[in-house]
């Protein structure tokens, strides 16, 4: 218990922040926006209390007082702008008829949770500190910043000792920073607290990958998606590691939720500085974010225009100053895996070998996000054979709601292919880590590029043939509900 | 739904394919849970992190907080074996710093992680405490 106060606090003001940001959907029915509120809860506050602690680290300010002053200080800015906003909800899609068979999918759903939930225990009892890069990286950086005057420590290029791969002191802070704010408010250095943070990092992704599927599209395909991630036992054996990375694809999967809603609607400011928040925060996260945060800055720019742009950028401001200060004025030194000159470059990318290396990598990646019979992206083809593709402006929207993900694998190609490190070994341990970042985000923009089992109904009852193919969203079918008024007040 | 209206019906291969699907998600799930509970029994602490942390508990209360400590051992840094117990060795001692003693001017405290008894003199240190389990507190030497 001594640990679920600070979670429980961060989480509070995550919460107001996320509701106030994004509203839970007016059309999702009252379970899914509960799932919806609970799962943004958490990027928000991992983000935010991360970055307000790390500041007050820099400071010298840092203590269990000036954080919860800090912090309440934003979660009463936050319900004022609650309790002052007079349109609370976004603009909701047109919904179909739920798919009769909704229920069993929940029920799998449910009972696929608990197995997870069984599965991270019995992962977590046996490596309660997580695995290697937990204790050599994100915990062990977490300790010195909530070492008092320790704290630079956590950005020193001695923590390195030359072992090439272990400590990144580099490395940006979200995760580090939040687990220190967490032992800094108990006043303990408990291994449950990281534990706890992976946990609810990975509840957050199974509860938001479901209820934006079912505000985008259709809860059948949610709960699908769900079941789908947890047939990955690429994800599964990555959530009770305590690393960054799921952190980041839970961040990846939120902004390109929210991105995939722009595109589909008015890029509303309230959407594109929501997107552009989350993806600020996955570039404080990890180095891999940074792409995140530019290809979905690339993609506003492109699909949107000027104006989302730029509510986008100051969105991502708060994570992208913290990344550049702690690069700019903290990090110092550091060993770079990477070449000094467009000549060497050049010649590594000339060598087919180190091309064979890198594709070999994301295929041996790819084959083992899963086992063979259950392989999710067997599955996924098996949806896609039956369901068949949507319409081409939902392929269309679905495609570049895809691109900060698609970005980050090309990105982690190309470096691949330049690294000074060897290469065998940084293919090998980098290429996993890219797959797991970009699965969630790519499953649910799948997902959107599908019909749903809704669109599948048999429009007569005597009929075997499905409706044809659904229009694009502006144009419901017949079967839809009449568009809901937005809530007003 | 609009009420009185029959509820919907779907192609009988539909529900089919996705009821495969759903006990295929199901295998896969359950085949995950079968390799993290064969782990879990085979492999504990698999990086001795824990163990580092009862090794060197005694350590860590004689440490100033956030000092800088150089660390003596006889397994070599070069080889995973001696990375995996240097790492461990820091997390265990964070938050002070452990150095490597080739690459700095030597501090005022240093740490030893010994796999085995042997003379654990080391130039320039006096051994300030055995704590037992090879573990080895040492101070720098004093110039008059």
């Amino acid at each position: 218990m001594i640990d679920a106060w600070p979670l429980l606090s961060a989480l509070a003001l995550g919460g107001a922040a996320a509701e106030a940001a994004i509203p839970a959907p007016a059309t999702l029915a009252p379970p899914l926006r509960w799932l919806w509120r609970t799962a943004l809860a958490v990027p928000f506050a991992l983000g935010i209390t991360s970055i307000t602690t790390f500041a007050l680290i820099w400071t010298g300010a840092a203590s269990p007082l000036s954080i919860l002053a800090v912090e309440l200080a934003l979660l009463a800015a936050t319900a004022f702008a609650l309790h002052r906003r007079r349109h609370p909800g976004s603009e909701p899609l047109p919904t179909t008829t739920p798919f009769s068979w909704n229920w069993a999918l929940r029920i799998a759903a449910a009972l696929a949770t608990l197995l997870f939930l069984f599965n991270f225990q019995n992962a977590t009892a046996a490596a309660p500190y997580g695995e290697w890069d937990a204790s050599s990286i994100w915990n062990l950086r977490a300790r010195f910043l909530a070492g008092g005057d320790a704290w630079r420590f956590a950005v020193a290029p001695g923590l390195n000792a030359q072992l090439t791969g272990a400590s990144h002191p580099g490395y940006p802070l979200l995760l580090s920073a939040f687990i220190a704010r967490g032992w800094i408010l108990s006043s303990s250095v408990s291994p449950t607290l990281p534990a706890a943070t992976a946990l609810l990092t990975s509840l957050a992704t199974l509860l938001f990958l479901p209820a934006a599927l079912a505000w985008r599209r259709a809860e059948s395909l949610g709960l699908l998606a769900l079941l789908l991630l947890l047939a990955s036992e690429g994800w599964l054996s990555q959530t009770p590691v305590q690393y960054a990375d799921v952190p980041l694809a839970l961040l990846l999967l939120a902004s390109t939720a929210l991105l995939h809603t722009a595109l589909d609607s008015a890029w509303s400011p309230r959407l594109a500085l929501a997107a552009g928040l989350l993806a600020g925060f996955a570039a404080w996260t990890k180095n891999e974010g940074l792409v995140v945060l530019l290809a979905l800055l690339a993609v506003t720019l492109l699909r949107g225009g000027s104006r989302p742009f730029l509510w986008t950028f100051a969105g991502a401001l708060p994570g992208a100053v913290a990344t550049l200060l702690l690069k700019t004025f903290l990090t110092q030194g550091g060993a770079s895996l990477y070449p000094s000159s467009t000549s060497e470059a050049l010649s590594m990318l000339a060598s087919p070998a180190r091309w064979s290396e890198v594709l070999r990598g994301y295929l041996d990646a790819s084959l083992s996000l899963g086992f063979p019979l259950s392989h999710p992206l067997l599955l996924l083809a098996i949806l896609a054979f039956v369901l068949r593709p949507a319409s081409p402006e939902r392929l269309r929207s679905a495609l570049f709601a895809s691109l900060p993900a698609l970005a980050l694998l090309a990105a982690g190609f190309t470096a691949l292919l330049v690294t000074t490190a060897n290469q065998q070994w940084h293919v090998s341990t980098a290429v996993n880590r890219l797959v797991i970042q970009v699965w969630p985000a790519l499953l649910f923009t799948a997902l959107l590029a599908l019909r749903s089992p809704e669109e599948l109904a048999l429009t007569d009852p005597k009929s075997k043939s499905p409706a044809p193919a659904a229009p694009p969203d502006p144009a419901p079918p017949p079967t839809r509900r009449p568009r809901p008024r937005p809530r007003s007040g | 739904m609009p009420q009185g209206a029959p509820a919907p019906r779907y192609p009988a291969h539909l529900l089919v394919v996705l009821a495969a699907v759903v006990l295929l998600a199901f295998s896969g799930l359950l085949r995950s849970i079968q390799t993290t509970t064969q782990l879990a029994a085979t492999s504990r602490d698999p990086y001795g992190v824990e163990l580092a942390l009862r090794r060197f508990a005694p350590a860590r209360t004689q440490l100033p907080p956030g000092a800088r400590v150089a660390y003596f051992t006889d397994v070599p840094l070069n080889s995973d074996a001696g990375v995996a117990a240097f790492l461990a060795t820091q997390h265990a001692l964070a938050p002070c710093l452990l150095l490597h003693p080739d690459l700095t001017a030597p501090p005022e405290f240093a740490i030893g992680n010994f796999s085995r008894p042997q003379n654990y003199q080391r130039p320039g240190y006096d051994v300030a405490a055995d704590l037992g389990n090879g573990v080895i507190l040492y101070r720098r030497v004093t110039t008059p």
